[in-house]
């Protein structure tokens, strides 16, 4: 049964994708079509990629985690402020690249941490997590602006931390090959039996509970995933754009909530799969980097209209589709 | 609920410890310029929290309201530019428009019954966009004269702003404690199901709700130019948060059914106490968001103790 419906998400999405694809490509096809467009879009789905990712576990275990991108950008700027205090131009070949992996591992150990912090409050404490993560959001955020001293950014980063966003191995940017990686495992991790409980809490954290799962434990580690694959983004966002700053990406949380329920979770838990998120990843940066293309005054806010009507329809037709399995199934019963 | 009496006292206090600490720090806090400033500070954030806590205490998350304020201000900033004079009608094209898009919010959620925090984040987008694109120069700083002197009417140097403020709230409190339509609020907000089931027409309290926190949302977007003297697509990005901080400090419950007009108000005043305390008390403005978000973190997580407390309590009852 539920097999059938996860294969039912991801044929909506396989067919909304088609023809996202055919209606551009009809459109515009010299500017779509091009090898410079994809590339393009493949070096801008990581970060929103790796960040909708990062919301996927949270909202499997029927939560919500507001706080990645205050994580991203507060992470973000600890670890410019420390490169640019203990590097400067005269520094030797050995001392940039010590850093640079020493920065990484701070990024990760920080992440590990931020992420922690919402898996206590949310696992053991018991606070709902809409309003935890609003706390640790404003909480994180706050801790970004004080160590940058407002909003301002920070930046000029060694070339070696700037490979990382912009190298390129086999024609591949970097950034997409780290997304695929990062989405593999994850996708592999949903399968393990530390995933399916995931599921499991998500749809019924009471039966759960009594049928053996520890509850507090799938709870801190899911939350703790979400806050590593931030520091990650972190990190990506650093080396792409050669600076940080505390609001960096604040448009991505509403979105990437959004390409996860596109992708096919639902919004109570315990349902949702990591290849319908990554459908609807590209779908919606498809859509965004296509209106961009043509490239009409507004464009992107046409790209913000369709991407709402979008999210609204697919539910409407998820409702529809579920109701209508219902009725058939009482109507067999009878 | 006794536990809710707790909550508002909660949040009363500490309001009330933060303008000693502030007052001790600074004794400015407590000049007449600087309350009225606070007066006029609140009411446009104040009715925002309204409006989103009824739809919380309905079970819902409304994220469109910031949306549905840009499109009210910019329309109704347009219209004045246009060369229209009368306030009047000023208001009641906010008004319009936050009623429509408020109904459309609720049909999304009562009769297609998308989740609210979905719907919401839907029309966001949507409502936000739409009107950016087309309406050309979403900013503008035309405003009509009457509409200028309108805004500067005061009574004792209270801005009129403050007392759109106040008819709100005791507006809100009378319909939440007096109509069957805001019994019906808090009923749904308990168990949609059960209402349904003692025959509540579930559709029209939440046609109400949206259609009221549309009406809201749109008004203090009105009153948000007549604070600033202009209108912007910028003004409200990012307002959602803080609102609902607000509401939530004020100790309503997230998953509905439960909260206090007054306590709201409370929540509201606390958020910008807390701003205008800290400039006066010459703290660097970045410590602001820590400061809240360890407050608000601290609340949340004094409050989830206690219902766990109260829960064991109930199961050893029924244990018994």
């Amino acid at each position: 049964m539920s097999k059938f419906k996860l294969n039912g998400t991801v044929i909506n999405l396989a067919i909304i994708f088609a023809v996202v694809f055919a209606t551009f490509s009809i459109i515009a096809p010299n500017e779509f079509l091009s090898i410079k467009n994809f590339q393009s879009i493949a070096y801008k789905i990581p970060e929103f990629g790796l960040l909708t990712l990062a919301m996927l576990l949270p909202m499997i275990a029927g939560g919500i985690n507001l706080s990645t991108i205050a994580s991203t950008g507060m992470i973000g700027v600890i670890c410019s402020k420390i490169l640019t205090t203990f590097l400067s131009q005269d520094s030797s070949e050995n001392t940039v690249l010590i850093w640079v992996i020493a920065i990484v591992i701070i990024a990760i150990a920080i992440s590990f941490f931020s992420g922690l912090f919402n898996g206590i409050i949310i696992g053991v404490i018991g606070v709902s997590p809409i309003l935890a993560t609003l706390g640790t959001l404003t909480l994180y955020n706050g801790v970004a602006l004080k160590t940058a001293g407002g909003v301002g950014s920070i930046t000029g980063f060694p070339e070696k931390l700037l490979w990382i966003g912009n190298g390129e191995v086999f024609k591949i940017p970097i950034p997409i090959i780290i997304f695929l990686i990062v989405a593999v495992i994850i996708f592999f991790v949903t399968k393990t039996s530390f995933g399916i409980q995931i599921y499991l809490v998500g749809s019924n954290p009471v039966a759960s509970r009594f049928s053996g799962v520890n509850n507090q434990s799938i709870l801190i580690k899911s939350y703790t995933i979400s806050g590593l694959l931030c520091g990650i983004v972190a990190i990506i966002m650093m080396a792409r754009y050669n600076s940080a700053k505390a609001d960096y990406g604040s448009s991505y949380l509403l979105q990437s909530i959004l390409a996860v329920i596109m992708g096919g979770t639902s919004i109570s838990g315990g349902s949702g799969t990591v290849l319908g998120t990554v459908i609807a990843i590209i779908i919606l940066q498809m859509i965004s980097s296509g209106f961009n293309l043509i490239g009409f005054a507004g464009s992107a806010y046409v790209a913000d209209i369709v991407w709402g009507a979008l999210l609204i329809i697919i539910i409407m037709i998820n409702y529809l589709i579920n109701n209508g399995r219902l009725s058939s199934i009482k109507r067999s019963l009878k | 609920m006794k536990k809710i009496k707790l909550k508002d006292n909660f949040i009363f206090l500490v309001v009330i410890l933060l303008t000693i600490v502030i007052y001790i720090v600074n004794p400015v806090f407590f000049t007449l310029g600087n309350l009225l400033d606070i007066l006029r500070a609140i009411s446009v954030p104040g009715i925002f929290a309204i409006g989103a806590f009824l739809v919380i205490i309905s079970g819902g998350v409304d994220l469109s309201f910031g949306a549905i304020a840009t499109a009210a201000s910019i329309l109704c900033g347009k219209y004045m530019e246009s060369g229209g004079q009368s306030v009047i009608v000023t208001f009641l094209i906010g008004a319009a428009i936050g009623i429509s898009f408020g109904a459309l919010n609720a049909v999304l959620v009562g009769k297609l019954k998308i989740p609210t925090i979905i719907a919401t984040l839907g029309t966001f987008s949507i409502y936000r966009s739409a009107i950016i694109l087309f309406v050309p120069n979403s900013t503008g700083y035309g405003l009509s004269e009457n509409f200028i002197n309108f805004s500067k009417i005061n009574f004792y140097g209270i801005p009129v702003q403050t007392f759109f403020y106040i008819a709100v709230c005791i507006i809100t409190w009378a319909i939440l404690k007096y109509t069957l339509i805001g019994r019906g609020i808090y009923a749904i907000g308990g168990s949609i199901e059960s209402s349904s089931r003692i025959g509540l027409n579930t559709f029209r309290v939440q046609l109400f709700i949206y259609c009221y926190a549309g009406f809201l949302a749109a008004l203090a977007g009105v009153l948000h130019i007549s604070i600033t003297q202009i209108y912007s697509a910028r003004s409200f990005i990012g307002v959602e948060f803080a609102v609902i901080t607000a509401v939530i400090l004020g100790g309503a419950s997230i998953v509905g059914g439960k909260g206090t007009v007054l306590a709201t108000v409370f929540g509201s005043l606390f958020v910008i106490v807390v701003n205008n305390g800290l400039i006066l008390m010459k703290v660097n403005p970045y410590w602001y968001n820590i400061f809240l978000g360890i407050l608000i973190l601290a609340s949340v997580m004094v409050d989830a103790n206690q219902k766990r407390i109260i829960e064991q309590r109930v199961i050893k009852v029924n244990v018994e």
